[in-house]
Order: C-alpha cells, then sequence, then structure tokens
C-alpha cells in the first residue's frame, strides 16, 4: 500500500524543518505510523528515500523505540503500566485481564484494540495508570479499566480523566506525534536554512568530527556552510527555499 | 511548616483561568523574565543563574549556571540548547505536569537560555507517550510566535531564537543526554563517549547544552524576582524550591513544590501519611535509580548534600513509599525488569548484566534461590557500576545493592522458606509469543495477524497452545 500524497507533504515539511535531514527521522516514522497504522516496510522505504539513508538504517532505529510497532496496531492502543507503584495499586491485574479479555493474546477479536504493557508512564500520582492512545486515565479500579477496554472496543473512549479529552484513534494521534501538525513550520524551516549558513556548519557525524559538511535543511545538494552563506546573499536570509523530500539520488548523503 | 509556595501558585489560577493561555499568562507576569534578559548581556545571565545557585533539576544536579559557562563560544557554529523532557525514571511525572499545566514557562525558559548562550535555536525533546503535554507545547510555541516571543526578532531586539518541539518515541535511555542528542540526530537512543562533552560537540557536533524541564523553566523566575528570592529557600548548597513527585502507598499522591531542606517525614505528612494506616517500610528519595532508604532515614532534610550523606542520591525528586505489605525483592525485580527493558545494549555489562540480575531476582522471589544468590547478585552489581557508558548501569544497581544492605533479612527469608513470605507471585516473564493457531512447534513466531487490507479475517485471536 503506497503512501499517500499528504504523507509525502508533510514528509518534505519534516525534512526541511532540521539544519540536519536525518533528524528527522522520529518524526518520519510517527507519520508513517499515521498512515499505515504501523511501521510497514513500505513505510521504512519511504524514510529511507526521504533521508538518503539505507533501509537497514531506517530499520534499526524504528526497532529500537517502543512506540514504533512493527506490526499493525488496532486504532486504540491500551498501554498498562505495571511498574511498582502502579503494580502495587493493581496495575498487573488490570493488564491480566487485558490479556484475559483478548483471549490471551495482545489484540481484541475484532482486532480493533491493541494492549500493550508499558514501563513507567510517569503518572504515578494516577496510579493505576492506563494509557489509551497515550491518553492518561488514573487512577482506575479494575472494572474502571475493564469499561475503558469495552468502550475502547466500541470505538468510544470515554474523555481523559487528565487532560479532560477524547483520544482520537491511533492513526491521528500518530498524525500528532510526528509534529506535522505544528504549524510552526515557515519558521523552522527558515531557521534551519539560517543554521547552515554559520561560519562552521552542522555536521552529518554526531559529536566526533568539525567536518564542516551537512545536508542543511533538507537540500539534497548536501551543502553548507559558505556556499549556502553565498546563496542566501541577496536573497531574503531567512527565508524558506525550494528544497526538501526528493533527494533519494543526491550523492553524499549516505553516512559515509 | 512547609513552605509551598512559589512555583505551585502558577498551577492554581483563579477563576479557573489557564496558564496555557498566553494571554492569561502574560497578565500574571509570563515572559518578564525574558524581558530582562532581552536587556542583559549573556554573561550577565549566567552569572545570575550562577549566583542562584540553581542545581539541575534532572537527577545529577550540576550547577546550571556552571553547565552554561562551559558551552564554547568561539567555535564558529552554532550553539543548541537542547531542553530534556523526556522523563521516564519510574516514580517521577514532575515535567509533564508542569508541561501540561504552565507550558509557556518552558518556552520562556528556552528563549532566556537561548539568549544567555547565543544561541538561535532551541529543541524540546519530549517523550511521545506524553501526548497532552505535547499539544499543550505545541500551542504554546505557536501563540509565543505569534506574538513575536519566538522567531527571527524577539520583541524588536534583533536577536533571534526559535524552537522545535521534537517528540521521542519512547525510550527511558534517551533521557541521558548524549542518548537525547543521537535520537534527535535520528539515530538509536545511544550513550557517546565522552569527552567530548557536549558543551563543545554535541548536537551536529556543535557546542551544545542539554538541561532538564525544571531547570529551565526556573531560569526566567529567577531573572524575574532576583536571586535573594530564589534563595529564600533551600540550604546553601541547594537553594530554591523543588518540584516533588510523591508517590507510592500513601494518601495524596501527587506534585508538591517544597522548599529544598524540608525534612522526608514532612514531605510525608504532606502527602496524608501512608495510605490506610500502613507501616512505612522503605522509600526511593530520587526515583528508581537511587538507593532505597528506610523509615529510619525520614528525618533526612530533603537536599543533594544531605541525602548523599545518607546513602543515597537526590535524583529527580522523586519520592515513592512503600509498606511493609510490598515485598522488596518483587519491587526490586520490577525495577530491574524495568532497567532490562531500557537498557540500550550498547555497553556489555548493562545489556547482559541486567538481564542475569532479574533471573536471579526472579529465581529467589519464586521460591528456587539459593543462599549463594544473595553474594552473586551483589558480585554482578559490582561488575556493572562504573562500568558502561551512561548512569543506567548505575542506576540498576541501585536498588539492588541498597536492598541487600538494608533488607537482607528478608531476601535470606525469600531462600530459607522456598517462597515470598508476603505471599507475592510475579507474573510470568512478559516476553512470550503469541502461538498462531493450527502450527505449532518451539521456535514459531507470530507474523503480524492483522492484515489492514481484509479486516476481520485474521484477527481472531489464537487460543491454542496457550499454557
Amino acid at each position: 500500500m503506497p503512501l499517500t500524497e499528504k504523507t509525502r507533504e508533510a514528509a518534505a515539511r519534516l525534512v526541511a524543518r532540521y539544519p540536519l535531514s536525518r533528524s528527522a527521522l522520529l518524526p518520519l516514522l510517527h507519520l508513517v505510523q499515521s498512515d499505515h497504522g504501523y511501521v510497514s516496510d513500505e513505510g521504512v522505504a519511504f524514510c529511507a528515500e526521504q533521508l538518503g539513508l539505507t533501509k537497514a538504517e531506517v530499520g534499526a532505529v524504528a526497532s529500537f523505540y517502543t512506540m514504533f510497532k512493527r506490526e499493525p496496531v488496532g486504532d486504540w492502543l491500551l498501554s498498562v503500566c505495571t511498574n511498582p507503584v502502579c503494580k502495587i495499586a493493581g496495575g498487573q491485574e488490570i493488564y491480566e485481564g487485558y490479556r484475559q479479555r483478548c483471549g490471551g493474546s495482545h489484540r481484541s477479536e475484532q482486532g480493533t484494540v491493541t494492549v500493550e504493557h508499558a514501563e513507567c508512564l510517569g503518572i504515578c500520582d494516577g496510579a493505576p495508570a492506563v494509557q489509551v492512545n497515550y491518553e492518561m486515565y488514573g487512577p482506575v479500579t479494575v472494572d474502571d479499566a475493564m469499561a475503558l477496554f469495552d468502550a475502547c472496543a466500541k470505538g468510544e473512549p470515554p474523555a481523559s480523566t487528565w487532560s479532560n479529552e477524547r483520544p482520537g484513534t491511533f492513526k491521528q494521534v500518530e498524525w500528532d506525534l510526528s509534529g506535522a501538525g505544528d504549524g510552526t513550520d515557515e519558521y523552522l524551516i527558515a531557521a534551519a536554512r539560517a543554521q547552515a549558513g554559520a561560519e562552521v556548519a552542522p555536521s552529518r557525524r554526531s559529536g566526533e568530527t568539525d567536518i564542516p559538511v551537512t545536508h542543511p535543511g533538507g537540500d539534497p545538494k548536501g551543502v553548507g556552510g559558505s556556499l549556502v552563506r553565498a546563496a542566501q546573499e541577496g536573497v531574503d536570509a531567512g527565508g524558506p527555499s525550494t528544497h526538501g523530500g526528493q533527494g533519494a539520488d543526491a550523492a553524499g548523503w549516505g553516512e559515509r | 511548616m512547609v513552605q509551598i509556595e512559589a512555583m505551585q501558585t502558577r498551577y492554581a489560577l483563579p477563576d479557573g483561568q489557564d496558564a496555557g493561555d498566553i494571554d492569561v499568562y502574560l497578565r500574571h507576569g509570563g515572559y518578564e523574565g525574558l524581558r530582562k534578559a532581552l536587556g542583559m548581556a549573556p554573561g550577565d545571565i549566567i552569572q545570575v543563574v550562577k549566583d542562584s545557585g540553581l542545581r539541575g533539576r534532572g537527577g545529577a544536579g550540576f550547577p546550571t549556571g556552571l553547565k552554561w559557562s562551559f558551552v564554547a563560544q568561539d567555535t564558529g557554529k552554532p550553539v543548541y540548547v537542547v531542553c530534556n523532557a523526556d522523563e521516564g525514571e519510574p516514580g517521577t511525572f514532575k515535567d509533564r505536569p508542569l508541561m501540561e499545566l504552565d507550558p509557556h514557562s518552558l518556552v520562556e525558559g528556552m528563549v532566556v537560555a537561548g539568549l544567555a548562550l547565543n544561541s538561535a535555536q532551541g529543541y524540546i525533546y519530549l517523550r511521545g507517550e506524553f501526548a497532552w503535554a505535547g499539544r499543550r507545547l505545541r500551542t504554546a510555541v505557536k501563540q509565543a510566535y505569534e506574538r513575536g516571543l519566538l522567531g527571527r526578532d524577539i520583541l524588536g531586539s534583533g536577536k533571534r531564537f526559535d524552537l522545535t518541539l521534537h517528540r521521542g518515541a519512547g525510550a527511558y535511555i534517551c533521557g541521558e543526554e548524549t542518548a537525547l542528542l543521537d535520537s534527535l540526530e535520528g539515530r538509536r537512543g545511544q550513550p557517546r563517549l565522552r569527552p567530548p562533552f557536549p558543551a563543545t560537540h554535541g548536537l551536529y557536533g556543535c557546542p551544545t547544552t542539554v538541561n532538564n524541564v525544571e531547570s529551565i523553566a526556573a531560569v526566567p523566575y529567577i531573572l524575574r524576582h532576583g536571586v535573594d528570592w530564589f534563595r529564600q529557600w533551600g540550604t546553601e548548597k541547594s537553594p530554591g524550591n523543588k518540584l516533588m513527585c510523591i508517590a507510592g502507598e500513601i494518601e495524596r499522591p501527587g506534585n508538591y513544590d517544597v522548599a529544598l531542606g524540608t525534612t522526608v517525614r514532612e514531605l510525608l505528612e504532606l502527602a496524608g501519611g501512608m495510605k490506610d494506616g500502613r507501616q512505612l517500610s522503605f522509600w526511593h528519595p530520587g526515583g528508581s535509580s537511587t538507593p532505597y532508604l528506610t523509615a529510619d532515614h525520614l528525618d533526612v532534610p530533603y537536599t543533594f548534600e544531605d541525602i548523599q550523606e545518607a546513602g543515597s542520591m537526590l535524583g529527580t525528586g522523586a519520592v515513592s513509599f512503600f509498606s511493609t505489605e510490598s515485598c522488596i525483592v518483587d519491587v526490586t525485580l520490577r525495577f530491574t525488569e524495568f532497567y532490562e527493558h531500557e537498557s540500550c545494549g550498547k555497553c556489555t555489562p548493562c545489556r547482559e548484566g541486567s538481564y542475569w540480575l532479574s533471573q536471579v531476582l526472579r529465581r529467589i522471589e519464586t521460591g528456587s534461590g539459593r543462599m549463594a544468590d544473595l553474594d552473586l547478585l551483589q558480585d554482578v552489581c559490582d561488575n556493572i557500576f562504573g562500568r558502561s557508558f551512561c548512569a543506567l548501569g548505575d542506576g540498576m544497581t541501585s536498588p539492588i545493592v541498597s536492598s541487600l544492605r538494608y533488607f537482607h533479612e528478608d531476601y535470606e527469608l525469600h531462600v530459607r522458606q522456598g517462597r515470598c513470605p508476603k505471599g507475592v507471585n510475579p507474573p510470568a516473564r512478559r516476553t512470550v509469543l503469541e502461538p498462531v493457531s493450527g502450527i505449532t512447534g518451539p521456535y514459531v513466531s507470530a507474523p503480524p495477524r492483522l492484515n489492514p487490507t481484509a479486516p476481520g479475517q485474521s484477527g481472531a485471536p489464537a487460543k491454542a497452545g496457550q499454557a
């Protein structure tokens, strides 16, 4: 299943927001999840293409982070914390109860609800805590938690007890997490261009060298420093330019 | 009695007003610290922060002003300010409420930090799971841009600062500053070898400072009210107030803003005492990475130096109290499994040690432990401590070593009785593969069972083979 035009357009903006395009990888993976519901193989290939990386490099990153799912997730992802504070308050029972509800697996019968065990969710004052698509609920009793499961299975989760807002579906929430809807792109793209014009531009290798090579602001030509400064002279110093996204074939984008 | 004032007032505005709205924030003196900073030289801002004695609130307690003064300014590279909002330490929940309820104080703090460090770009690395905090910060950043508080020309001063909200994807290790930088660069979040330190070679090889949310959010208040205001709380070495996360088996878990130097007994009273009259057994003073202390340590003043003297660390200010009804081995096992899950795998002692520690602890808790296991635990811990790139490995040994020290008898009781004396049955290990119906055999892993193109066809849960 190819990615939608909306995703491609958002990806181009995300890449251009960073002085080095690779920084956009985590947002891009969130974006892929907002389209496919998980990090699909097409999604990995898409990220690799956008950033000039290999699929293996993208896959290595995707597999490192727990929020990137390599298998399809239902519309409602229920995360249960079972770290000590929540566990003592009943989090373990809730998790076991959910597993039972799912017939021992991690997915409800219709497949719309996915259950996962989570490490500390940073909501110990609301222990035991459950998240529906990263929206917080707590403290919940075992009965509350089961009612939450049923509401999600019907597609109608209640408002969060913290934010008082109802969570969107997994894909909708992932769109938020990608940052594509932040509404500050024009400023950030201009900022990324400005940094690329620094005397010594941000370098590609992390924390190890001073190599003044870069692919600033998603510039597929992969130039920075003086070249960018020269290009910016006479032009609006911070203006967004036409770039980003399409540089799959650009030489020098890869890691070495 | 305890001073609970200062920043806490931000959370309780009259008439249910929302500090996340920039107009409300401005009405209550918001962005005044920024206006002050705009009229100051960068060195002067750093000096004020140094004078205030503000110590990093993210765990290590390094003086923030000193950290800022290390950032290299003469390299010709851009300087980056990164806010570590990847809060994930078990027991800690102070940055999340701060960002949810008062997002503008973080935005303001970031701009001030940018001015102090001659930086034009800041990043807030937000823990991905904090969806609401993300939405609140998103609105705050957008509002700040619209009011000219961020961008190319801050309030007409000609100074530039841009702020990017970057969401993580669920990895505790990214709370470690160099792992955070790697993650921000789009890599696996694994800590870097130091030196070089981020102050000279951080994000994109450029000078960078990484600060905790609470540290950064405190700076505008210090600029606005002055050093003396901040120093009225706390002690000489640990001045100021601290957002405390008090949780566990207590009556009123929650965030409390207290002056450093308050005794832990007072903190416990503040939180309503132990739940249902239970008896306090042990507590950790700053998240799970800090060694446990016991009921004997309740009169320790909550400062960096006093907690250290008592044999632990202040950490993130996350105090969780556990009663005698909780099994020390079980709690320690859960913490260890947390570290096992979150170890990034870069350093062998931490990666392998966490695995074996949780095996041995599980063995003791489920009644098949041996007396020699207690020495084995200590031995493994000694071989992890100080032998990893970052502090995660060190942190994982804290609960084990301290529990062996204070609760050795409990461990012995587990071994001697061949069961948990408190009757806690830890759940089976979580890494259970879901069998596919119709196929048996030990090495069959589950392929994606939800086919997005054909819903319902393969979604039936497999019940066969569930032991």
